[in-house]
């Protein structure tokens, strides 16, 4: 029976994970997925001396190991490590944010980071579990079309409210190339132009560009190195996960991979080859067409005269008004 | 024989009746797909390719997390 399992492919200890180039024992993956996301740091210029670095944080697994991986990279490189800092947004999802925002305090304090708390409770008056049936009821909008807009508004917010000028995400391999076919399914081209390693098109004053570490890392990967590391991640799963088109595409990729091992990162090789040209294509298009402009309720910047964020809160509020007039 | 299966994801206690050699096809009878889980067999992190012997414990612990 003890033949048939599989030992790292380096040395000759028992194997931890079966990858595309074989088996790899605790301390060999441990090397190979730091040097990975390291790589990719720089290979892509994702971090540089002078930044000031936010970490969008959740106290999952992925956004703890790229805020552990973030400072491993600062102190390796001997950069300013006062200009880290870690944000995380409180949607307000019942029995969800809350375990895991435990876990980052805990996980800040543990490596001395420090922690800007958001919520939406605070900026739009309303938890998303307050939120979404009345927006829901007016625009059939899913929770996940609501967080989304909202998060993303809220982290670039406080993202340049604490002078950052990088914006650090956790998203990983499997996050990327779910989003890639999500806009080839769809057709959504302009969205696939602002994916890749470095988020956005261009530079603009207005918005913190997104950076992703773990960009080749697969959530497999991921799991593995907080578990061998120790770090506490509990199993946690948006409860509004199952409506969304991203789990279908997720369930797909993961069938095919099983399958075809190696299947998400061609894919994202495979994209990353025609991003520059669709990057080059929405510039074109963006200096015809449109120019980014200050919404008119919160100066943030969007495409037309309100952005999205505050339309959504403009809907609650006139739906609450009306429910209290009633 | 038979495997103690945990499932993470479903928070699910399970004895399994298996006749297959591994975790690969301990995977494949509880419709599992290998992407989606890290294996532990008696608290070590293992592969797919790990044999099963009467009365191992697995863990499935879910690699999905988030929204």
């Amino acid at each position: 029976m003890q033949q048939n399992r599989l030992n790292c492919h380096k040395c000759d200890q028992k194997a931890v994970i079966k990858l595309q180039h074989g088996g790899m024992c605790k301390q060999h993956f441990i090397t190979y997925f730091e040097d990975k996301v390291l790589k990719t740091i720089n290979k892509f210029q994702l971090i540089r001396y002078d930044d000031k670095i936010c970490v969008a944080a959740s106290g999952g697994k992925d956004s703890l190991t790229v805020l552990y991986l973030v400072k491993k990279y600062l102190q390796k490189n001997n950069f300013p490590l006062e200009n880290l800092n870690a944000l995380i947004i409180n949607e307000g999802i019942a029995d969800y944010r809350e375990k895991t925002l435990q876990d980052l305090k805990d996980f800040c304090k543990q490596y001395d980071i420090k922690l800007t708390i958001a919520s939406f409770e605070k900026q739009f008056g309303k938890t998303l579990d307050e939120a979404f049936p009345i927006i829901n009821k007016e625009t059939k909008k899913k929770p996940c079309n609501i967080c989304g807009v909202w998060r993303r508004y809220l982290l670039n917010k406080h993202a340049k409210e604490l002078g950052a000028t990088k914006l650090v995400t956790g998203h990983n391999l499997d996050d990327e190339s779910q989003a890639i076919m999500m806009n080839m399914f769809k057709a959504n081209t302009k969205l696939a132009a602002k994916l890749g390693p470095i988020s956005g098109v261009e530079d603009h004053t207005d918005f913190v560009r997104r950076v992703k570490p773990l960009y080749f890392c697969s959530e497999k990967e991921t799991r593995l190195y907080t578990f061998l590391k120790g770090f506490k991640v509990e199993y946690t799963e948006c409860p509004n996960v199952n409506q969304s088109y991203r789990a279908e595409v997720r369930d797909l990729l993961n069938t095919f991979e099983e399958k075809f091992p190696g299947t998400k990162t061609g894919i994202i090789n495979s994209f990353l080859d025609l991003l520059p040209l669709l990057k080059q294509r929405e510039i074109k298009i963006k200096d015809n067409v449109t120019k980014i402009k200050s919404c008119e309720q919160c100066q943030e910047p969007c495409n037309g005269m309100v952005c999205n964020a505050c339309k959504l809160k403009n809907t609650l509020d006139e739906k609450i008004r009306e429910k209290n007039n009633e | 024989m038979e495997i103690k299966v945990f499932n993470e994801k479903e928070n699910l206690h399970q004895t399994v009746e298996f006749t297959g050699k591994n975790v690969k096809e301990l995977l494949k009878q509880i419709d599992i797909n290998s992407e989606t889980v890290l294996i532990v067999k008696n608290d070590e992190v293992v592969t797919v390719d790990e044999p099963l012997q009467n009365n191992d414990v697995v863990k499935l612990l879910s690699v999905i997390s988030g929204g």
